[in-house]
């Protein structure tokens, strides 16, 4: 189990910052949460972490070794997978296989692969869609199934990035109850997220960005009062949802 | 060293008409994100036309554009709806097919009609030439280059300044917001990609009292065109057009120093080179092109 | 249990007797046009074999690989004639020299997105074919190159012409079963992973872009060994009918027409074009120049307009809502 840290990291695309100065720690066995409001940074955050964009400053370290300069592959293969807000499936696959693609990483053959993917089905409660093309799942499957495919991976940091979005409130509360679980497996889990509820429920640390700046950390009791958080970008009304939630 | 300069003045020439084909081809990829792999067929097509407007109206070739370049437009918007636009979110191999299908289909459409016989626009003025100090200057030459910045220039503040031009930019940015914004993105793919069989026709116009045409033409100058096209950055007017000077003036002097028939090779050549030093081109943007960050 | 792989092992007893068909269509057809037909559908279906691999499989379309069929052809001929060194070694020479300027080429363009690779290869095909024409002392140029018929093993040229039939009969079942054997490895998905999607696939750690790199070069020395046999079977070789541009399109469209990233699907696909094109030969002849390209572009578009993914498998579906409209 690791544990990810970002310092300071910056990214500029021409005049605009996206993302600056952005820093923290997750540890095992910890939930952490970036929300903020749309346009935040907090994707690009992601794409930096993963190694899909290039911080103009700025590091991050997995168990204090530096991610600097190693490509998405490499950084999957050292334990860092994340989701995509926008679901990247292998569209003409079955379910099945987009899996196997996931749990091809540690796996020595096929076949091993096509062992690990089912246990994540299963755990996803995926195991009737076996051989449904991926194109033609609903949102919500098709969120469970970036999951799945990120899980096969045999991850140590997993970075969520939104995949409540979308899904009824049913599965809004299956979704947190597996990242709890996971936690609890000792998974370090950075999640990206709108749904309020959902990351007051889950989140032992959250990270507020506004602009690309981080404006405030803390536990989720601390943001839900945080005068400054209220302000900018939860509304007035948030922080009776927060308790209540809590 | 009056021959290294005038090289360089013909290929610069030359030049200016590679630029004028490519801008075509890289404003179509920019905007639709399609190769067009049948642009040399276009550009076939409209010397062909010019030849036929030359030969039985005596049309002067510089008044043909006048009917060729609109023929071309429309050309063009056919051509968009029924090809380009079903195979828009089609699978890239689809996508690529098509137009290199279309491509081979009018090269030998042209085959069947008119063989492979080359044909000439021979015009009472093609060998009027006047001399500045050693170099020696074709009108002719000289008006189809300065006639083919002009176009490329245009067509340049035509995409800054015009409400279509600006949608076509908004479009070539992101095609969703477009959409959100109110414009009619199918629209602007239809007059973007019309546009460029307007522009790679206007070359023909221009090409053919310099050059004999034949049905293989088209398809001799579109490895230049991605030479070029890729060297100026896919997708930048600019690019393209100091990389078609550029290559001109390679290509005027390789002949001259290697011979014609190594002209492919060096292309090849510039080609690989671009790629494996800077694969976005002059104007490129980062990231558009390549794929892996290591 | 892992369940079985419905993609990619499937049952045997299909194929099998699908090359039980295969072989018994030279002894069918043993007129020499038709044979000839078999036998150019038969050589066709193995390029188009090689060119999947690369093409269908990891969705890396060349148009290039013309190239290294006449590398293979041009190879095995010219050390033959000028070195006296047998074809059956010679082929392997232009195999591995295929295999060298993929793998370079793939180097260069490969970490480029798709319209690049695609561009790449065309130069390539033309640089190539352009060297060939005008390298008139090694190559014969445009009047090409005749292997006297001297017929023996070791020349790999054969009297009888059913011969030839069957070592490209073999050519296409070992191609065949490579085909199915990579497609069920590591691999295989991941070539498809990248042709689907590749952002997803670098997320999920696979590295692709050597195995893309391999397979290209792999891809050119199956192709390479393919042009041997046609120089061997025509005893006679120049750069438009070895290297053309349309000879790349033909091997694309043949896996186009049967199913892209299939292994049958250039096989059979490979059937139906030969047999299109023969048929053209035989009623419109040689009237008009171009027609039969006019009809085989005519014809790609159609089906790519009207099936994306094939028409092995749009045929499929129809059958498929036949039966379901008759229960």
């Amino acid at each position: 189990m690791a544990t990810l840290k970002a310092e300071g990291l910056t990214k500029r695309f021409g005049g605009l910052t996206a993302v600056r100065d952005v820093g923290f720690e997750a540890r095992p066995g910890e939930i952490l949460s970036i929300i903020g409001p749309n346009g935040a940074g907090k994707t690009t955050v992601f794409n930096l972490l993963t190694g899909f964009l290039r911080p103009d400053e700025g590091s991050a370290s997995l168990d204090g070794k530096p991610l600097a300069g190693l490509s998405p592959e490499a950084r999957c293969e050292a334990g860092l997978v994340r989701t995509f807000q926008i679901v990247q499936p292998f569209k003409g696959l079955s379910v099945l296989d987009n899996v196997v693609m996931g749990a091809m990483l540690r796996a020595g053959s096929v076949k091993a692969a096509r062992i690990v993917a089912h246990r994540v089905l299963e755990e996803l409660d995926m195991l009737s869609l076996l051989d449904t093309p991926a194109g033609s799942l609903p949102i919500g499957d098709r969120k469970r199934l970036e999951m799945a495919k990120a899980l096969a991976t045999g991850p140590k940091v997993l970075l969520l990035d939104e995949v409540m979005g979308g899904l009824i409130p049913v599965e809004v509360k299956r979704m947190i109850a597996f990242i709890k679980a996971l936690r609890d497996r000792g998974l370090t889990v950075v999640v990206i997220e709108h749904h309020m509820s959902a990351v007051m429920q889950l989140s032992d640390q959250i990270l507020v960005l506004q602009n690309g700046q981080p404006i405030a950390t803390g536990t989720p009791a601390e943001i839900s009062r945080n005068p400054v958080v209220l302000a900018a970008y939860l509304g007035p009304n948030f922080a009776l949802a927060g308790e209540a939630a809590c | 060293m009056d021959i290294y300069l005038q090289l360089a003045l013909s290929g610069l020439f030359i030049g200016g008409i590679y630029a004028l084909i490519s801008v075509g081809l890289t404003l179509v990829f920019g905007v639709l994100r399609v190769v067009n792999f049948a642009h040399g067929e276009y550009l076939t097509i409209a010397m062909f036309m010019t030849y036929f407007l030359f030969h039985t109206a005596g049309l002067d070739p510089f008044l043909a554009s006048v009917i060729v370049v609109p023929l071309m437009f429309l050309l063009g918007l056919v051509t968009e709806r029924l090809l380009i636009r079903p195979t828009l979110d089609a699978p890239h191999v689809v996508q690529v097919f098509v137009t290199f299908a279309l491509s081979v289909f009018l090269q030998n459409v042209l085959l069947a009609l008119f063989t492979s016989d080359f044909r000439s626009v021979r015009t009472a003025y093609a060998t009027a030439a006047f001399q500045i100090g050693p170099l020696y200057v074709s009108w002719l030459r000289l008006a189809a280059f300065l006639a083919a910045i002009a176009l490329a220039v245009g067509i340049a503040l035509f995409l800054k300044y015009s409400y279509m031009g600006s949608a076509i930019r908004a479009t070539a940015q992101d095609r969703r917001s477009a959409r959100l914004v109110g414009i009619n993105v199918d629209r602007v793919y239809a007059i973007t990609f019309a546009l460029g069989c307007a522009l790679v026709g206007a070359a023909g116009v221009l090409l053919s009292p310099l050059f004999p045409v034949n049905p293989y033409t088209g398809a001799d100058m579109i490895l230049v065109a991605f030479v070029i096209v890729v060297l100026g950055g896919m997708g930048s007017i600019g690019g393209a057009v100091l990389a078609g000077l550029m290559i001109g003036v390679v290509e005027s002097f390789s002949s001259y120093f290697l011979g014609g028939e190594m002209k492919q090779f060096v292309y090849f050549i510039c080609f690989m080179l671009i790629l494996a030093i800077r694969p976005v081109g002059f104007f490129g943007r980062k990231g558009a092109e390549v794929m892996d960050v290591t | 249990m892992s369940p079985p792989a419905p993609t990619i092992a499937g049952t045997l007893w299909r194929p099998a007797l699908g090359f039980a068909a295969l072989a018994l269509l030279p002894l069918v057809f043993r007129e020499p046009f038709t044979l000839g037909m078999v036998t150019l559908s038969f050589i066709g279906a193995a390029s188009s074999l090689a060119w999947n691999l690369s093409g269908g499989y990891a969705g890396q379309l060349s148009l290039g690989h013309a190239a290294f069929f006449g590398i293979g052809a041009y190879a095995s001929t010219l050390l033959f004639l000028k070195a006296g060194i047998s074809p059956l070694i010679g082929m392997w020479v232009g195999a591995a020299i295929s295999a060298v300027s993929a793998a370079a080429l793939g180097a260069i363009t490969m970490r480029l997105k798709g319209s690049f690779f695609v561009m790449s290869t065309l130069a390539f095909g033309a640089v190539v074919h352009i060297t060939a024409v005008n390298l008139r002392d090694v190559t014969g140029g445009s009047s090409g190159l005749a292997i006297p018929l001297q017929p023996s093993l070791g020349n790999l040229v054969f009297a009888d012409k059913l011969a030839y039939a069957y070592v490209a009969l073999g050519l296409v079942a070992a191609y065949y079963v490579l085909t199915r054997a990579l497609a069920a490895s590591k691999i295989g998905y991941a070539l498809v992973a990248f042709r689907e999607n590749d952002d997803a696939a670098r997320a999920l750690g696979i590295r692709t872009l050597p195995v893309r790199i391999g397979i290209f070069a792999l891809s050119a020395a199956m192709i390479s060994l393919c042009g041997t046999l046609h120089a061997q079977y025509f005893l006679y070789i120049d750069p438009d009918s070895v290297m053309s541009l349309n000879l790349s399109l033909n091997l694309a469209l043949m896996a186009i027409v049967g199913g892209l990233g299939t292994a049958h699907g250039p096989i059979i696909g490979a059937m139906l074009v030969t047999a299109v094109s023969f048929a053209m030969q035989a009623y419109l002849g040689n009237q008009i120049s171009g027609l039969t390209q006019i009809a085989y572009s005519g014809i790609v578009i159609a089906v790519l307009l009207a099936a994306p993914a094939g028409l092995g498998p749009a045929l499929g579906r129809l059958v498929q809502r036949r039966l379901a409209w008759q229960r």
